[in-house]
């Protein structure tokens, strides 16, 4: 008995080999990605992790997969530091992962970048946008919105909607400080004046003293650089204590989450920068439509971010079939000039090492973003 | 008084408040059992997710999802006595029942219990914030001469002092509250006269967890905002208020919590509302300093 069940195990196992040797031309090329998964942050780690997972299964069925498996492998830093530094040590241990995405934190990603760096594996971010991201070293790459193009923008277009003195108000984190900076740069540079500018706590739930002591100044403007969570108690309290100055908010809060958490009134009339918004292209309403049909929810930029990052990862690799390493992986990202995805076709700067996105302005009526201009 | 000043004390107060509506439960314990009740956080983030699960998913009107709250609330707080606080009250001899390593021992597994139910529903919502629905939300603006509230905020003054006179009558008026009384200023002695103090000890944790799950609902109802994590900054501050108020005071947490809320506004004014954060720990350290017993303790044993 126990010998016929030995022969049988040892049978199954010789198929299986057999069945493998079949598929010998398909190659597996895995992926890691390291994003906050728990936590105060899981929120958006969550949306990056479905981005990639989307763009994963999409890529694998097009014609441009070019018989390679590709499969991911997330793993939760929490939002810190010193577990970004651990997971880096791990993937770069595992000899089949050839490049890596994340973080969502540009905190996280300015520490373990370095790591990857020296190990001379990619480390590709769709959002950490803290402007030191791409100068940790040529293994470090970034695909997302950077602040310097996104503050240029926002000091532009407050100033061409007739503000002449703003308040800012922010999150002391890395991209709410870099954020409201660089927008603040901007419009001091057109020759605007910057009346009021405080930090709030992102875990405070009310925000009315900083509102009331910004609306005191008389600004035409009150600029928002924070999250969905924060900016959603601000306009509500704002229209709460029946503050009517105009707000203008950041392109992170082109998101349907900002809605949600505050309610269509609360947000009515509002402008904001938009990157990601399905108004902006068919490409980008067509990847909305999948997006929530497959997770029940309209994504947010970081997914929007992260399914066209991993996308241009996957079309890199596939295309260096069969001969796919860590190194070619880096090549490929620095030799790349453009590519065409759910945001139309974008161009990399090669003397910068940043993506140049489209951005546009918009408003937001009934609950939902319309572009002006 | 300017108008600009008038409204930020006015935050002031109404940030205070929710201070001290979330400090009444948390000190009802430790006037009884000496020992903080540090799940009492996740107590009110539960009340919150019940007034949101009973708003969205069951679809049920305000007056039911009140009850729910009692409820889940009520259960909640007997949980957590068995769970964190009876294992530990093993021997019924003075030594024991005195005893200081019961009581931290009473503090560390409350604070285990609690980031259970924290991470438990983290892992659930993903960390997620989730919305109260509009129309069950208070904030509508109240104009009071020149300040303007919300509805919430009112309600959240009404909710606590009412919470505040009906735990006076309990304490003061009825036969549980004697025996709760009694079980609060000596165990032991309690214990000799007959009285059943593990049926006084959970009726304290079940009242007083009731009561957090109703500021939970409250608060969620006034800012709109559900999150697994938002327990830990609210009760830290109701701790804060729970030691300036003197520790086993309920008028003195409440007074407390609304001159933290003060205090902070105050600062506000001159400093950038980040700095103010500051300024609930400098009373408190200034308390423990100047004033031990707290602004309207007792002098205990």
């Amino acid at each position: 008995m126990k010998h016929a069940f030995l022969t049988a195990a040892l049978t199954a196992m010789a198929l299986s080999f057999g069945t493998n040797a079949v598929h010998a031309q398909t190659k597996e090329i895995k992926l890691g990605c390291y994003a906050p998964l728990t936590g105060q942050l899981a929120i958006f780690g969550k949306s990056m992790q479905q981005g990639f997972e989307m763009a994963i299964d999409e890529f694998q069925k097009s014609p441009k997969a070019n018989a390679i498996k590709f499969t991911i492998q997330c793993e939760d830093d929490q939002g810190r530091a010193d577990d970004g530094i651990n997971i880096a040590r791990k993937f770069i241990e595992d000899k089949t992962v050839v490049a890596v995405l994340g973080s969502w934190s540009s905190t996280v990603t300015l520490a373990a970048g370095p790591i990857y760096n020296q190990a001379r594996m990619v480390n590709i971010t769709p959002i950490s946008s803290h402007p030191d991201v791409t100068k940790v070293g040529p293994y470090v790459f970034r695909q997302s919105l950077v602040q310097s193009q996104e503050g240029a923008f926002n000091g532009d277009a407050l100033w061409k909607l007739g503000a002449r003195k703003i308040a800012v108000i922010g999150i002391p984190n890395d991209y709410g400080i870099a954020n409201t900076s660089l927008t603040k740069k901007a419009f001091e540079t057109k020759g605007g004046k910057v009346v009021f500018e405080e930090m709030v706590r992102p875990d405070a739930q009310d925000f009315r003293q900083t509102l009331q002591k910004a609306a005191r100044e008389n600004p035409d403007y009150i600029y928002i650089g924070a999250f969905a969570p924060q900016a959603a108690l601000m306009l509500k309290q704002l229209r709460q204590m029946g503050i009517k100055t105009p707000v203008y908010l950041c392109a992170a809060l082109d998101t349907p989450d900002l809605a949600r958490l505050a309610g269509a009134d609360a947000v009515e009339g509002a402008r904001v920068t938009v990157q990601t918004n399905p108004v902006l292209s068919p490409e980008l309403a067509d990847f909305y439509n999948r997006f929530n049909a497959r997770f029940g929810r309209a994504p947010d930029p970081f997914a929007a971010n992260s399914y066209n990052t991993a996308m241009m990862l996957m079309s890199i690799a596939a295309a260096q079939h069969p001969n796919v390493t860590r190194e070619s992986i880096r090549k490929g990202l620095d030799d790349i000039r453009s590519f065409d995805g759910i945001f139309g076709k974008i161009k990399f700067d090669p003397a910068t090492r940043e993506w140049e996105f489209k951005l546009m302005q918009g408003v937001i009526q009934d609950g939902s973003t319309k572009v002006v201009q | 008084m300017d108008a600009f000043v008038l409204g930020q004390l006015a935050i002031g107060v109404s940030v205070g408040m929710t201070y001290s509506i979330v400090a009444i439960g948390l000190t009802l314990i430790y006037r009884v059992l000496s020992a903080a009740n540090f799940a009492h956080g996740e107590v009110y983030t539960i009340g919150a997710f019940t007034t949101l699960i009973g708003a969205t998913t069951l679809q049920l009107p305000l007056w039911a999802i009140a009850l729910l709250v009692l409820a889940v609330g009520a259960a909640f707080g007997w949980g957590i006595e068995r769970a964190a606080f009876r294992p530990f009250r093993k021997f019924t001899d003075e030594a024991s029942l005195k005893s200081r390593a019961v009581r931290e021992a009473t503090l560390l597994s409350s604070f285990a219990l609690g980031m259970i139910v924290r991470e438990a529903l983290d892992q659930v919502y993903h960390g997620e914030w989730l919305a109260i629905p509009q129309e069950f939300l208070l904030n509508e603006p109240v104009a009071l001469g020149s300040v303007t509230v919300s509805v919430g905020e009112m309600v959240i003054a009404s909710v606590s002092i009412a919470m505040l006179l009906a735990l006076q009558m309990l304490l003061y008026r009825t036969r549980i509250g004697i025996a709760i009384r009694a079980v609060s200023s000596n165990l032991v002695g309690a214990q000799f006269s007959g009285i059943d103090i593990n049926r006084v000890i959970v009726a304290v944790f079940i009242v007083g967890s009731l009561l957090g799950a109703v500021a939970g609902m409250v608060l969620s109802l006034a800012y709109g905002n559900v999150q697994s994590f938002m327990g830990l900054t609210v009760v830290i501050k109701a701790f804060v208020a729970m030691v300036i108020g003197g520790l086993t005071s309920l008028p003195g947490a409440v007074i407390a919590g609304i001159l933290i809320g003060l205090a902070e506004s105050s600062a506000g004014i001159f400093l950038p509302s980040a700095w103010t954060e500051m300024v609930a720990y400098a009373m408190l350290l200034l308390t423990l300093l100047l004033m031990p017993q707290g602004l309207f303790g007792r002098r205990r044993s």
